[in-house]
Order: structure tokens, then C-alpha cells, then sequence
């Protein structure tokens, strides 16, 4: 197990975001997170990241409590996430941005060259090593984000509803890069989508988070059949008692 | 020698540079060598702010406090206790790190934007008050006089060599600042704060140390100037010396290294030989700050950008 939350809730003034959410991650899988808007993905991803902290709850990564840790902090423990806006460090080249990655979450001194060329080699960036990075198109952004966050060394990736805007021969090449991150690096990857074709396809077990509470977890085909989860995919909207 | 490997710019920098070194024995002129030590003084403290507003993003209007502040303390101990001017210098940045560090660097994390720029504004503003209140150790408002020079005998070209000295050093440090990691942290942050928290950088600690580089080496080059001059009062906390500081770096090019030096040339030359323009003197050298603006908004720098592309495109008609 990479990470865990135990009863995690967070609320923002009367909105409850968050409801008693219970996860548990394991070391080297794809795991899938989906749910429809507003059901709390973000918020989720935003509490583990140390972007806010929860109202209520723990949250525990490779057996530390990472709960009340800043963002930079969590990082240098070996998380590393993406953002659904692209983020990326629009003045500096793409190599640069993977410098900072490596520089302030890696802690890496004389190996900082050699992790950052391999990290462009293994996400085949290594002809846009120079570019700017506000001339990159959609794909390539996501893709050198990405990489910026594995120049950190992470062990554990989070990305956050990383096919949105992409074509469907780019959803399935990022799918593959993916696939090969948590492949040939072994990094676990965390990943929100509310594609579900996608997410079933590449998860090894996926949860659903409605209304801010669990519904389901298990393994793709397990989840698809699952009555809740096909009430709240749809019947959505209908009943919300 | 090709034209392709023609860099006008090293050129003129080394040309520059052997100008300076080279002035006090080819012509030596006291008093263009006192208009040259306050050139390099003005264009490290223009400099040293450029690095804080320009590469930080943090809005600091207090730097002639800090500044001051260096200078005084410098002063005072050299002054009172005759203590080495060399190691009172020293204090004088230390005590300048650790005041702006402690009065504006922390509150200022918790600041943004234009409230930074109020609070080191307030900053720098207090100082006066507390020199008049403290009349019997600082002057008060008649200022702070016989302030021992750094070594007995000093004549201006000791001077002027020692500070041109200090000039190449501070340069060189905040050159190594602006390219070391704490340089990539800063465009990070400003290009995209969340991203870069995620990826570890640690915004706290890097606004800190940025306030205690900028104030010590500001401080220190106060400390140089009291030395130099012998004296200091409260009108160096006055709003000309700010707002001609503001104007280098906006002249020379925000967020651009070499910029703020460039700016100084123009303002510390321009405000000593449009003397003889009298009462115009502000409003003349107004009037270039404004049309360099217009024409080029980056400044000075950006001016040598222009140049640049200008060369790039008669290189590239040559070659074809």
C-alpha cells in the first residue's frame, strides 16, 4: 500500500466536497478515480497534494502522515501530481521546466543532468529539449507537466483529468505513455477521468465518488456492473432525492 | 574574423569594463571619478532592487531604507566605538539583512502584490522618524557627519577603485543568484505558483533568502557610500534618490540583469551634466525616462533586443 485516507472529509462553508472517503492505493497499480462533476475528484486530489488540508481525517503516504504538509513538502516525500488545467512554466524551456522539477523535489545535485535527459528520453520530449514551453501544442503540455513531475523522482503520480481536450488517436498515445510510466519506471499512477471507456481501459482498479462520498471500488469490470454506479452514470439528474 | 562570431555586446561590455578601469590613469578628472563612484553605487542598489522586483515579483518599494540602513549603522560604529571601517560594513549589512529580513521579509509572506510594496514602503518611511527621535547617536535631521574614511590617507582613486571593485563582485553575485536555483524558483513561481509548489519548491524559504541577499548586499553598498562620502542624513531617505533608484531599473529593463546598471549610466551621467540645464534637469531627464518607455516598454534592454534582431537580419541578407 503507497497511500491511504481514512475518513476523509472536507467542506467548504455548508458544501461538503468531501464525505468519510476511504482509499487505499497499492504500490506499482494504475488506479482510477471517476465520478461525475462535481463529485468531488478534484477536491480529493487538491487534500491528498497538500493544496488545502482536509476538514476531517488522515491521510497517510508510504506510512507517513502527509495530512497537515504543504505541497513542496509532500513533494519531496515522493508525490508528485498534474493539474486538469495544463500547468506548465510558459517563459522557460521545456528543459527547464523539468530542471525545476528535478532541482526542488528531486534534491538532486550532480545526477540532476542525467535524470533530466533520461526523463525527456522516456516521454520521447528530447526534440522539443529546447522550446519554449508556451509554444507547445495541448498534447506536448500535458506531456512535458507530466514530465516535470516524474523529474522529481516521485513514487506515487497523480494526474488530474489529464484526457480532457486531447483527440482520440492523442488519448490513446497518452494512454500508452501512462502505461509505460507505470510500466517501466514502476511509478504508481493515481488518475481521475470522467472518460470511463479510457479510465476501465487503463486502471487496474478504479473507485467512484459521487456527491462527494464512495460508491464503488474495485476492478474495472466489478465497478461497471455495479447498480449504483450505473444509476449515477444514468439516471443522473432524475432522482437526487 | 567572421561576421557570424561578431557578439557586439561582450565587445562592448569588456570595452566597457576597460573604459572604467582605465579612466583615473588616462584622464582622472576628481570630480568624474566622484559622478563614476556614484554610478557604480546607485547601479548596485538599482541592481539589488531589480533582482527583488524584477525576478522575485516582490513588489519592495523600501530598498533606499535598507540601503540607509547599511549606511548608518556602518557609521555609527565606525564613528562611536572606532571600529575598522571594513568590519562596521560588514555590520552594516548584517544588521540591514536581519531588520528588513525581520520587518519586511516575514510579515511579507503572508503579503501580496501591493501590500508588500505598502509595508516596505512604511518601512522605509519609518526611518526618518526613528533618526530624528534618536538625535544623540544618529544626527537627527542634520545627519551623521566626519565619518571616518576606510583607511587613513585615502585619496579618490583609492576610492574610486575600491568601489568599482565592489561593483564587479556584487554584480557577479547577483548574476549567480539570478542563474542558480533560487533564480529558476523565482521564474517558477511567477510563471505558475501551484505547479511549482508541486513540484517542491518551497516559496517561503525562497522569498526569504531573496530578502536577505538583496538587503545584505544593499546595506553593504550603503555601508561603502557613508565611507566614501563621510556623511549621511535623512534626504538620502528623501523621494528624489527613490524615485531616480525606480527609474534606472524601469529605464534599464525590469527583470533583466544588466538592465538596472545601464539605467544608472543614463540617470547618474544625465543628472549631473544636465546641471547646466538648471531647473529643467528633472524635467528633461523625465522626458527621456518617458520616451524610452513609449518607444521601447522593456527598456534598455529591450532596445538592445531590437539592435540585436536588427544585426541577426543583415547577418542572415549577408549570408544569403
Amino acid at each position: 500500500m503507497i497511500l491511504e485516507t481514512k475518513k476523509v472529509s472536507k467542506a467548504f462553508g455548508r458544501i461538503e466536497a468531501l464525505i468519510d472517503v476511504n482509499m487505499t492505493v497499492r504500490k506499482g497499480e494504475i488506479f482510477g478515480i471517476a465520478g461525475p462533476n462535481g463529485a468531488g475528484k478534484s477536491t480529493l486530489f487538491n487534500v491528498i497534494s497538500g493544496t488545502f488540508s482536509p476538514s476531517s481525517g488522515q491521510i497517510v503516504f508510504e506510512g507517513k502522515d502527509i495530512t497537515k504538509l504543504n505541497a513542496h513538502r509532500i513533494c519531496h516525500l515522493g508525490l508528485a501530481r498534474t493539474f486538469q488545467i495544463p500547468q506548465t512554466f510558459p517563459t522557460l524551456s521545456v528543459y527547464d521546466n523539468l530542471r525545476v522539477g528535478a532541482t526542488f523535489g528531486g534534491k538532486i545535485g550532480r545526477e540532476l543532468e542525467k535524470r533530466i535527459q533520461e526523463t525527456l528520453g522516456f516521454l520521447n520530449l528530447t526534440s522539443f529539449r529546447d522550446a519554449l514551453a508556451s509554444n507547445l501544442d495541448l498534447y506536448t503540455t500535458k506531456l512535458v507537466m507530466m514530465a516535470a513531475c516524474l523529474a522529481t523522482g516521485c513514487r506515487l503520480l497523480m494526474l488530474d483529468e489529464p484526457l480532457a481536450g486531447l483527440s482520440m488517436t492523442e488519448i490513446n498515445a497518452f494512454l500508452e505513455v501512462v502505461r509505460k510510466i507505470n510500466g517501466g519506471h514502476g511509478t504508481t499512477v493515481l488518475i481521475i477521468e470522467h472518460i470511463l471507456d479510457s479510465l476501465i481501459d487503463v486502471s487496474d482498479r478504479m473507485l467512484i465518488l459521487h456527491n462527494g462520498a464512495v460508491i464503488c471500488v474495485g476492478e474495472p469490470n466489478e465497478v461497471c456492473q455495479d447498480p449504483k454506479v450505473i444509476e449515477v452514470y444514468l439516471g443522473e439528474g432524475e432522482d437526487s432525492q | 574574423m567572421k561576421l557570424t562570431d561578431f557578439n557586439w555586446k561582450k565587445i562592448a561590455i569588456i570595452l566597457g569594463l576597460l573604459f572604467i578601469a582605465l579612466y583615473p590613469v588616462m584622464h582622472g578628472d576628481t570630480y568624474i571619478m566622484h559622478i563614476f563612484i556614484l554610478f557604480f553605487v546607485w547601479a548596485l542598489v538599482a541592481s539589488n532592487w531589480n533582482l527583488l522586483m524584477g525576478y522575485a515579483g516582490i513588489f519592495s518599494l523600501g530598498n533606499i531604507g535598507y540601503f540607509a540602513i547599511g549606511g548608518y549603522i556602518s557609521g555609527i560604529l565606525a564613528k562611536s566605538f572606532g571600529w575598522s571601517p571594513w568590519i562596521c560594513i560588514f555590520l552594516g549589512g548584517i544588521g540591514s539583512m536581519v531588520s528588513v529580513t525581520l520587518f519586511v521579509g516575514l510579515p511579507a509572506l503572508r503579503l501580496s502584490g501591493i501590500y508588500i510594496a505598502l509595508l516596505s514602503l512604511i518601512f522605509a518611511d519609518t526611518l526618518p522618524t526613528i533618526l530624528t527621535q534618536t538625535r544623540s547617536v544618529t544626527g537627527g535631521a542634520m545627519g551623521l557627519h566626519d565619518i571616518p574614511p576606510l583607511f587613513e590617507g585615502i585619496t579618490r582613486i583609492h576610492s574610486y577603485y575600491i568601489n568599482f571593485v565592489l561593483f564587479l563582485v556584487i554584480l557577479t553575485i547577483i548574476y549567480k543568484i539570478i542563474h542558480s536555483s533560487t533564480g529558476l524558483a523565482f521564474v517558477a513561481l511567477r510563471d505558475s505558483k501551484d505547479f511549482a509548489k508541486t513540484l517542491g519548491v518551497n516559496e517561503y524559504k525562497e522569498k526569504i533568502k531573496v530578502f536577505a541577499y538583496v538587503s545584505f548586499l544593499t546595506g553593504i553598498t550603503g555601508g561603502f557610500y557613508v565611507h566614501y562620502l563621510g556623511d549621511i542624513s535623512p534626504t538620502t531617505l528623501a523621494i528624489e534618490p527613490f524615485l531616480l533608484a525606480i527609474a534606472m531599473m524601469e529605464m534599464g529593463g525590469i527583470g533583466r540583469f544588466p538592465g538596472a546598471v545601464l539605467g544608472a549610466v543614463i540617470i547618474v551621467f544625465g543628472n549631473e551634466f544636465l546641471r547646466l540645464a538648471g531647473t529643467l534637469r528633472l524635467a528633461l531627464l523625465g522626458a527621456l525616462i518617458c520616451a524610452i518607455i513609449l518607444f521601447f516598454p522593456g527598456g534598455l534592454m529591450q532596445f538592445i533586443d531590437w539592435i540585436d534582431s536588427r544585426i541577426g537580419r543583415l547577418k542572415t541578407s549577408k549570408a544569403t
